[in-house]
């Protein structure tokens, strides 16, 4: 009797908490693709736009048609009311929030509201997709989201794209989900987002967003983000291109790729110290004004040591602007300090040690030959 | 009231039992026949005169089921000849046992007087041969009628294997069956079922090898069917089986002698009726209904490709339709972003929801279906095509149903298709529609409640005394050789044990004999 009780009530459950008033045909409702999130100056209120794809019929009273996608905006005095409002009086169809791709919000957003109240509002008011990857536009987002970038229909799928393309070319912060971000924000960490910004009239996703507390504090520049990326473990390979070591003019491109990664920390008399070693595999792909020959054992020497110099200069470049410029612990040391010696953090005020804390970054890199061309076709020498 | 239906049936069954041993008036045993079978002019009545002796015999015999030819051969030609040389007929010995011994060139004869067994006789296909002015007759085999031959199946055809399979004829199936088990453990055992039919029912099973009380089992049903005709195995199916109100078969069946052996030789019971080529295996099990006869045939490599693939297309037509309705209705936001987008653009335009929209497509699938089945070879096949084609296009243009939704119950219907047993790809697909609609009310949560139901009912179903979902949760780990996967044929030591064989080995470890095998001559 009591295991029919349980399995009857197991059965119930469904019909509780499902049911036949959620019925709606996926032709009366919209997909949402991407949002945009803007500070409305005039009203001291708030723009959100939406980039809705093209269906056949789709063309809600409101909605501006670009090209083929529809980009709807609303502005009022909330967010909260600017969101409902959209999803209520103007959209004519019920909203998707579930399939949103990118999330973009304008530094000033970010200055009026800091993204952790700005990211409860949006699940309070949404059921917004936790998947979505959040950027941070150098500009305003609404034109971002207006655009049509090359090869894509839709802005939100452009993002996407990028995203998957993160691994070749890491001159920006990795785009990340909005649920990650909430375990960051919640963890107190800083976070690196990715900079979108729009360079005559094309997309372009370079650099990175420095969130400190859920504010935005500042941008970093393409290069910067790189040696970032060496820092936080997110390179994998890339393309560098660095000084020629037997011309002062000249330049060499090296295809690099991560073969390993040693971070640590160890606690020295004026305080902790941190090491990295990275192991790096290079290829030469280009040369301009550089007469060096990669099939020379010589030569490869001296073009790993360029490429050695440089990313030291870099990384260790980033990790002191961090300590010393930008004054944040972008890269988690204290966290690690912490894992490492639990006792000795406990009762440590980091904001009195971190301008004291010692770096320490050697590359180990290891130039390939490249076989048996004896040609050199990239080269103009 | 169910009591009162059963006493007022069971009388009239009582009655109708009682009126078949009654026998006909009549002086005597030709005359009882003839009005008996007034107004049955396939009923031939010969009578004979024996020489000059004044003797007068009579042969009566049913046109098109006796052989005629027989008849005249074996049975008039012997007596005119053995009258016209004016012998005699001795005394104080019973005379029609004396011709049938002395006169008759048949295989088989005997004297019956009990009138249901004269009645039986006649309408069996054999003759009677009586004295004018006698109460007996002799009962002469001589059962003869047109039949189809034995053809290649035409529901289980594969591509490797035998090409022979059951037809109408009892004793040409029990035949088959016995060419392939030349073993005097395979018993076979003649019912009769059927109170005007009076089919003939053998069940058929491998002594030491099947459990006892299983074939002790299917007698006691069979003998406890009480119905007027058994026209088919599946009249026989439907009354003896387990849980009638189950949606799943739970007797296997087949048209391949060699399916029908290796469940013999797995330790089932074979059923096989007269006049169907269709026989009944017992007991099932769910598994075994994804089984095909070539898998026994193919090496094990792409046996284990292609069976998992029959399952997977059972599970896509009880869940298709219903996960197409739920994903759209409720929860789209879990599509990948372009299917959603895809599905949302075929939907537009369409005039119904898409729970009518599946209903609608699935009604019309079954339409197609059952129009084909009944129209000629080719014709069905093109219908069926052209059919589809036209519904599914025209249905797209006139905004009716859409291209998703087409997919959706095409992918359906061919991965139903994909089981072996015709009625179990059918009872999938039909499954679907409950399913389908729990997922029109309840989303996600209403499929995988559905789904559930399903699963509790099966459980708990039994076939014989066997789990219908065995041997998965239940039984030996060497049970598993013959499931979704299937081990190669050196790993079939034993036979499955929820059939509790008394056999249980079934070969030795790798199929071999023990030791090196013997060198040839040559090679010596």
């Amino acid at each position: 009797m009591m295991r029919r009780r349980l399995l009857t009530a197991l059965l119930l459950v469904p019909v509780m908490t499902a049911g036949c008033w959620d019925y709606r045909d996926i032709e009366n409702r919209t997909l949402i693709m991407g949002v945009a999130i803007d500070r409305n100056r005039a009203d001291d209120g708030y723009v959100v736009t939406l980039e809705i794809p093209p269906t056949q019929q789709a063309q809600p009273e409101s909605g501006t048609p670009q090209g083929g996608k529809i980009v709807l905006a609303a502005s009022g005095r909330t967010l909260g009311e600017t969101m409902l409002g959209l999803a209520a009086g103007r959209l004519g169809r019920l909203p998707i929030w579930d399939q949103v791709i990118v999330f973009l919000v304008s530094p000033e957003v970010l200055e009026e509201m800091e993204l952790g109240p700005l990211f409860d509002l949006i699940v309070r008011t949404t059921r917004m997709n936790s998947r979505a990857r959040l950027f941070v536009v150098d500009g305003e987002a609404a034109e971002v989201l207006a655009m049509e970038p090359d090869f894509h229909p839709l802005a939100s799928l452009y993002f996407r794209r990028m995203e998957e393309q993160f691994s070749l070319s890491p001159r920006f912060a990795r785009p990340r989900t909005l649920s990650h971000i909430a375990t960051r924000l919640a963890e107190g960490s800083p976070l690196l987002l990715p900079r979108v910004v729009v360079e005559d009239g094309r997309l372009e996703i370079s650099g990175a967003a420095i969130i400190v507390g859920g504010e935005w504090i500042g941008w970093l520049n393409a290069e910067d983000t790189f040696a970032a990326n060496w820092v936080l473990g997110e390179v994998e390979q890339g393309v560098i291109s660095v000084p020629c070591p037997v011309h002062p003019d000249g330049w060499m491109t090296l295809e690099v790729q991560l073969a390993d990664r040693v971070f640590g920390v160890s606690w020295t008399e004026r305080g902790p110290k941190y090491d990295w070693r990275f192991l790096v595999q290079a290829q030469l792909v280009g040369l301009q004004k550089c007469p060096v020959d990669p099939n020379d054992p010589e030569d490869r020497v001296r073009i790993a040591e360029a490429m050695k110099t440089s990313l030291e200069r870099d990384v260790t470049a980033i990790l002191e602007k961090a300590r010393d410029t930008l004054g944040v612990d972008l890269f988690g040391l204290s966290e690690e300090l912490r894992r490492r010696y639990p006792a000795l953090a406990r009762d440590l005020n980091w904001e009195a040690v971190y301008p004291l804390v010692e770096f320490s970054v050697s590359a180990d890199v290891r130039v390939q030959s490249i076989g048996a061309l004896k040609a050199l076709p990239f080269s103009d020498r | 009231m169910a009591s009162f239906f059963r006493r007022l049936f069971s009388r009239r069954s009582d009655d109708a039992k009682s009126e078949r041993g009654k026998r006909a008036p009549g002086r005597d045993l030709l005359e009882q026949i003839q009005n008996q079978f007034e107004e049955c002019d396939d009923v031939k009545i010969r009578r004979i005169g024996l020489g000059t002796s004044g003797v007068e015999m009579a042969i009566a015999y049913i046109q098109g089921i006796t052989d005629d030819s027989r008849i005249e051969e074996f049975t008039i030609r012997p007596l005119q000849a053995w009258g016209n040389r004016g012998a005699r007929l001795p005394g104080g010995v019973n005379r029609l046992e004396w011709l049938a011994y002395n006169v008759l060139n048949t295989s088989e004869a005997r004297v019956v007087d009990e009138w249901e067994e004269v009645t039986s006789a006649l309408v069996g296909g054999d003759i009677l041969l009586m004295f004018v002015g006698e109460m007996q007759a002799l009962r002469v085999n001589n059962r003869g009628w047109h039949t189809r031959g034995v053809e290649g199946p035409v529901h289980e055809v594969t591509i490797r294997g035998p090409r022979d399979a059951f037809s109408e004829n009892l004793y040409w199936n029990t035949a088959m069956i016995r060419r392939r088990i030349q073993d005097p453990s395979l018993k076979v055992k003649v019912h009769t079922v059927g109170r005007r039919s009076r089919t003939s029912v053998a069940v058929l099973y491998v002594e030491g090898v099947t459990n006892p009380g299983l074939v002790e089992e299917v007698q006691r049903r069979l003998s406890s069917i009480d119905t007027d005709a058994i026209l088919d195995t599946g009249y026989i199916e439907q009354l003896i089986e387990d849980e009638w109100f189950s949606p799943f078969p739970q007797h296997m069946k087949t048209e391949r002698p060699d399916r029908a052996v290796a469940s013999l030789l797995e330790g089932r019971v074979v059923v096989i009726a007269d006049t169907t080529p269709f026989v009944l295996m017992l007991p099932a099990t769910l598994d075994s209904f994804f089984h095909s006869p070539e898998d026994s045939y193919d090496r094990f490599f792409p046996v284990n490709f292609l069976r998992p693939i029959r399952f997977v297309a059972a599970v896509m037509a009880v869940m298709m339709p219903g996960l197409y309705v739920a994903l759209v209705a409720y929860h789209p936001g879990i599509l990948p972003t372009e299917l959603a987008l895809r599905i949302m653009t075929s939907r537009e335009g369409v005039a119904f929801p898409v729970l009518v929209e599946a209903v609608i497509m699935q009604f019309f699938l079954e339409l197609i279906k059952e129009a084909g089945l009944r129209m000629p070879g080719p014709i069905g096949q093109t219908f069926g095509i052209v059919g589809g084609l036209i519904l599914g296009e025209v249905g797209i243009r006139a905004g009716i149903v859409s291209e998703a939704m087409v997919l959706t119950v095409a992918a359906t219907a061919v991965a139903s298709f994909a089981a072996i047993d015709r009625e179990m790809g059918t009872i999938l697909r039909l499954m679907g529609l409950p399913i389908m609609l729990s997922a029109a009310f309840f989303g996600l949560f209403g499929l995988i409640m559905g789904v559930i139901l399903v699963g509790i009912h099966i459980s708990i179903l039994r076939s014989y005394g066997v789990p219908y979902f065995a041997p998965y949760p239940y039984y030996k780990w060497t049970d598993l050789k013959d499931t979704i996967i299937k081990s190669p044929l050196r790993g079939f030591h034993t036979r499955p044990s929820y059939l509790r064989t008394p056999d249980f080995v079934r070969q030795r470890p790798g199929g071999r004999r023990a030791g090196r095998p013997a060198k040839r001559k040559e090679e010596e």
